[in-house]
């Protein structure tokens, strides 16, 4: 029905998710919804002539953006507010993965890195302040990436590369059975 | 032979189930608070969250270690001497697996399950390396390599057994798929053998779930049962376990000329057959996983029906599906609903349990990041101290507390 306009049918079936979600109350079905229109704002910028990879990482900014402030918007209003954190979760999702992106760059990675590190302390400041692990999950992972990325940057050595990650991964393995030890509620 | 006390997964089960009541309202809060001081554990588990990441962590630490101790020590090692070191890797994991429970007290942690996942991949690392890839004497080497695949699904399977990880379960029917491949050349008879191994396997999980009906045990057999009725479905559904699936579903090309037609036919008639054998074993058993494998392999069947019998597929066939099961799952709950007190031969539509929110859960926080790249094409040419989550169902996945 739609052929070749992929645009169209994502930009549908978001709309139905978001129906169904609201309507049956249902989370699952509204991170789908979400994800749609992440698929739709990606098809839009590939029709663009000149699409790039800052394009696709500005606009994935802007869906966070539209995207937070939309599920703040409806929370605020009392419009199902435990919806809250399915935005939030596809918003770090996107977030992180737009900042990694630029992480990588081979050059002007710089300012890409700080907002990755902000980024991290921000989750992990809202996971431990609500007690929600996903957020310091994705702080650790997202930012050991990140960090690792650019601590290996040119390093070429075997043993310094092997030994890099026997360590830092015992640390991370550390700080976090002490963080769940310290915030998590007991068996 | 299992690494945790009875009582001891009794009591993290019974905490379990006062948390999906009390998340369902069935339990008041003073209820929950004072039952939950009679259920203390001393076993230290973790949320689904810290659980990933604290595996994710040890394996990266576990494979860099042993990465290293080949770069410092073993410059250009033998594959014999690989095999060996791999085989004490695996050694050292499992032991250090088995020191995380016993001593830590580990339970569904992140790092001992990582450390048992790592065992059972240096062990078929240590098997492959010196037996069989640098030893061109040997008379028939495909033939000695089914030792590999069996020793990983034995292993998996014991570390399923002590441990209790489903997925060492399923790692364990895994690893059989590429045992008959080793010893015959038939593909009939490797669909054959691999269907008759998880049938036998399913016999003896039916005769062993029977006694645990109602304790700790029942979910991780339940599972462990409808793992094995999926796998046997796959083994049989030559559409489905082909492999040249894609090629063959939107060539057209059918899968009918690598079997022989009465072995092919009599597949198509078993699959149709399956599901309801399926879904009757789990309504009767109560099982909520076999019933989900009914109700997923009947999918399957509808699905592969069309390339079964050479049919052309047509783009709307998707779309016809989904109005069915649309129907289906608007029709079932009401027709449940109906029946006197909600009830209709045991079954309800109500909600008795917040058991299904961890799943969705989960399954939200994986699939809905994931499921732009499922659904997107290519790019074209032009309580603050107690929460037991919120909502009905569902969730983004940022809802679990620690």
């Amino acid at each position: 029905m739609f052929s070749g306009q992929w645009d169209f049918y994502l930009l549908a079936a978001t709309g139905l998710f978001f129906f169904l979600a609201y309507r049956f109350d249902n989370r699952f079905v509204l991170s789908l919804g979400l994800s749609s229109l992440a698929g739709w704002f990606g098809l839009t910028i590939s029709h663009w002539p000149a699409h790039q990879d800052s394009a696709y990482r500005q606009y994935a900014l802007l869906y966070c953006l539209l995207v937070g402030i939309g599920g703040a918007f409806l929370q605020r209003r009392g419009l199902k507010p435990h919806f809250f954190a399915t935005y939030l979760n596809i918003v770090a999702n996107v977030l992180f993965w737009a900042l990694l992106s630029g992480v990588f760059n081979r050059q002007g990675y710089g300012l890409w890195f700080l907002a990755l590190l902000f980024a991290c302390g921000a989750s992990l400041a809202w996971g431990l302040a609500r007690r929600h692990f996903a957020f310091v999950a994705y702080a650790a992972v997202y930012g050991y990436v990140g960090v690792s990325s650019m601590f290996l940057r040119g390093v070429t050595d075997e043993t310094a590369v092997l030994g890099y990650f026997v360590v830092t991964g015992v640390a991370m393995l550390v700080v976090l059975v002490r963080i769940g030890r310290r915030f998590g509620r007991p068996a | 032979m299992r690494l945790y006390c009875a009582s001891s997964e009794e009591t993290l089960r019974a905490r379990r189930l006062l948390a999906d009541w009390a998340g369902e309202g069935i339990l008041t809060k003073a209820q929950y608070q004072r039952l939950e001081q009679e259920t203390v554990s001393e076993l230290r588990t973790a949320n689904i969250f810290q659980r990933l990441v604290l595996f994710l962590f040890t394996l990266v630490s576990v494979a860099a270690a042993a990465a290293l101790f080949f770069v410092v020590f073993l410059s250009r090692p033998s594959p014999q001497a690989a095999g060996v070191f791999f085989l004490i890797f695996a050694a050292v994991c499992y032991a250090a697996a088995e020191v995380a429970v016993s001593q830590a007290r580990l339970y569904r942690y992140g790092i001992e399950e990582a450390l048992a996942v790592c065992s059972v991949g240096f062990l078929c690392a240590g098997m492959q390396s010196p037996f069989f890839s640098a030893n061109p004497y040997l008379p028939k080497p495909d033939a000695a390599q089914f030792l590999v695949p069996a020793a990983g699904a034995v292993f998996s399977l014991w570390i399923w057994h002590r441990l209790g990880l489903s997925y060492a379960f399923l790692a364990a029917m895994i690893f059989l798929l590429f045992l008959p491949g080793y010893r015959t050349l038939s593909h009939s008879a490797e669909h054959l053998i691999v269907a008759m191994s998880y049938a036998t396997g399913l016999v003896g999980i039916a005769a062993v779930r029977s006694r645990h009906r109602f304790d700790y045990l029942e979910e991780g057999y339940s599972l462990a049962e409808a793992l094995l009725w999926l796998g046997i479905y796959l083994a049989i559904n030559l559409q489905l376990s082909s492999f040249n699936l894609p090629a063959q579903w939107w060539g057209g090309t059918r899968a009918a000329s690598e079997f022989a037609r009465p072995f092919y036919w009599a597949t198509w008639v078993l699959i149709w057959c399956l599901p309801p054998i399926v879904l009757v074993r789990g309504l009767r058993q109560r099982d909520r996983f076999v019933i989900a494998v009914g109700a997923i392999v009947a999918i399957l069947t509808f699905v592969s029906n069309k390339p079964y019998l050479g049919w052309p597929r047509h783009t709307w066939d998707p779309m016809l599906l989904g109005i069915l099961l649309t129907g289906i799952a608007f029709f079932i709950p009401r027709w449940l609903a109906g029946g006197r007190g909600g009830i209709r031969h045991g079954f309800t539509a109500a909600r008795l349990s917040g058991k299904d929110k961890h799943w969705m859960n989960l399954g939200s926080t994986v699939l809905g990041p994931l499921s732009p790249h499922s659904i997107t094409p290519g790019p074209q040419t032009s309580s603050p101290d107690v929460r037991f989550g919120g909502g009905q169902s569902g969730g983004g996945g940022a809802s679990s507390d620690f």
